[in-house]
């Protein structure tokens, strides 16, 4: 072919320098090609190699996220529980200082008393005084012949009583206590009542009192003071509760609940009538009206509903299937007692017979 | 001086609870029963006198009672009060549906003698003997009505359940 080439006169075969050319600058072309792929590739993989360890970071992040938010979250499901803790422990700060405040009251108060009585004192070593207080004294046996005596003279005698009345009623004031009253700042005391269950036919009604549980049991070897008076009165409202409820006969156990006292009225299987929150809070404050001597010293009983739960909350460390059975026998047995019968024997008087032996 | 009308004579509820040998908290029960708690929580004689007739507080462990000297005649203590409750129990008639205050059982026995005549008091209730119930006023006791005739047994100190005879043989 070549020869062919030659021999028509065509310009002599020689190596192509263009192709050389080319084919070198192929080869130069991939030499930067390839150089500028590995710069890439060295690039991407630095690029690569950072994406995994943010990533690997973000895992990791993720993860404390993900425990946060499973915390959190636990959290949120134990609140109520928390909430049911932090009541309880309020409620027995709150009934510790309230019982204090009934305590200081009571001893200022027995001193006014004290103080009233020796004023009587003082007022009575009057002969004249005593004269009347004779004579006032005395007017019951008058009294009776009155309505046998002319309407002059019963009018004349009855005058007379009046004056002699108004003569020795300052002592009679000091001595009945009608002076007394302490001039400290009005404090309210609070009686917590908790009817179980909230919803339904109720079981029981609790009346806490921030009294001394002592009380039940020494409650001759102390005078009758504030705190006999809170828990007494409490005691008539929850019997009076009870009839106002068609319960009359329902059990009303005076109870310790922890260093309080506390009042429950046993209403399972007695068809109720009417609403035991109106009805209980109704004779409540009729026995707050009542309380004349809780007023002289400043102090005002202050009716607050509480959850049962809050009585008795869950304890801290239990699981989750035992919580609830622990709750509701706790509460059970601080509503009432299944064993009604046999705490319906009296405590007056009586010592353990356990001790005895 | 004279006693002054309503006021020398007034108990407070404790005082009251001391005389009529009755808890406050069970005397309050009885004064709400008869509509009579007093606002001032104070109560004079009379008004003592009439919550005890009324409220059928009763002494019964006088030292002239039957129960009494039925108690007293038993040479094992536990034993006589057993005895002697049970003749308590018959003299004052709680046959069903008769009854009376739980509480005039101890009234009128002391300290000791309240615990036993209580542990009594349970082994009977527990073996159907006796029945307690409440009242507006309080507890109530009776005689079972099928259990009459066990009850007498125990009085003249015939029989008695086991759980009775626990008490004095242990």
């Amino acid at each position: 072919m070549s020869d062919d080439s030659t021999r028509d006169g065509l310009a002599p075969e020689m190596e192509s320098p263009a192709l050389l050319d080319a084919l070198t600058g192929i080869a130069a072309w991939r030499e930067r090609a390839e150089q500028e792929a590995s710069d890439a590739i060295n690039e991407l993989r630095a690029e690569e190699a950072r994406l995994n360890a943010s990533i690997g970071d973000l895992k990791r992040r993720l993860v404390l996220v993900e425990e946060r938010r499973a915390q959190t979250e636990a959290k949120l499901n134990q609140l109520d529980d928390e909430e049911l803790l932090r009541s309880h422990q309020a409620l027995l700060s709150a009934l510790s200082h309230d019982q204090a405040l009934l305590v200081a009251r009571s001893g200022a108060i027995a001193s006014l008393r004290a103080a009233a009585k020796q004023r009587a004192e003082v007022l009575l070593r009057d002969d004249e005084l005593q004269g009347h207080l004779r004579e006032f004294a005395s007017f019951a046996e008058v009294e009776v012949t009155l309505k046998s005596l002319p309407p002059g003279y019963r009018k004349a005698i009855l005058a007379h009583h009046d004056n002699v009345r108004r003569t020795v009623e300052p002592v009679l004031r000091e001595l009945r206590g009608d002076t007394v009253a302490l001039t400290a700042p009005h404090a309210p005391v609070a009686l917590i009542a908790s009817v179980e269950p909230s919803v339904g036919p109720p079981q029981a009604l609790v009346l806490l009192t921030p009294v001394s549980a002592d009380l039940q049991t020494a409650w001759d070897q102390q005078p009758q003071d504030l705190c006999a008076s809170v828990a007494y009165r409490v005691m008539a409202a929850a019997a009076e509760i009870a009839a106002r409820l068609g319960a009359a006969d329902a059990p009303i156990q005076a109870r310790p609940y922890g260093r309080f006292l506390a009042f429950q009225i046993w209403l399972r299987d007695r068809p109720v009538k009417g609403d035991v929150k109106e009805i209980a809070t109704a004779a409540l404050q009729r026995a707050k009206e009542q309380a004349r001597d809780l007023a002289a010293a400043q102090v005002e009983l202050f009716v607050l509903w509480l959850p049962a739960a809050v009585l008795s909350p869950p304890e801290d460390d239990e699981d989750d299937s035992s919580v609830d059975e622990d709750t509701e026998d706790e509460a059970l047995r601080m509503i009432a007692s299944e064993n009604v019968r046999d705490d319906r024997l009296p405590d007056f008087l009586i010592a353990d017979p356990d001790t005895e032996a | 001086m004279m006693p002054l009308p309503g006021l020398d004579d007034r108990r407070t509820l404790s005082e009251a609870s001391l005389a009529l040998g009755v808890h406050p908290f069970d005397l309050i029960r009885v004064l709400v029963a008869l509509g009579a708690f007093p606002p001032d929580l104070h109560l004079n004689a009379e008004e003592v006198e009439r919550v005890r007739t009324l409220g059928g507080l009763e002494r019964w462990w006088e030292p002239d009672s039957q129960g009494e000297a039925v108690r007293r005649s038993d040479p094992i203590a536990a034993r006589g009060i057993a005895r002697g409750l049970c003749v308590q129990l018959i003299e004052h008639g709680l046959l069903d549906p008769t009854s009376a205050r739980l509480d005039n059982i101890f009234r009128g026995l002391d300290a000791d003698a309240q615990a036993v005549a209580r542990a009594v008091l349970h082994a009977l209730v527990q073996e159907g003997y006796l029945r307690t119930f409440t009242t507006p006023s309080g507890v109530n006791v009776t005689i079972a009505s099928r259990h009459g005739e066990d009850v007498l047994k125990i009085a003249s100190g015939d029989a008695f359940p086991r759980a009775l005879a626990l008490l004095w043989q242990r």
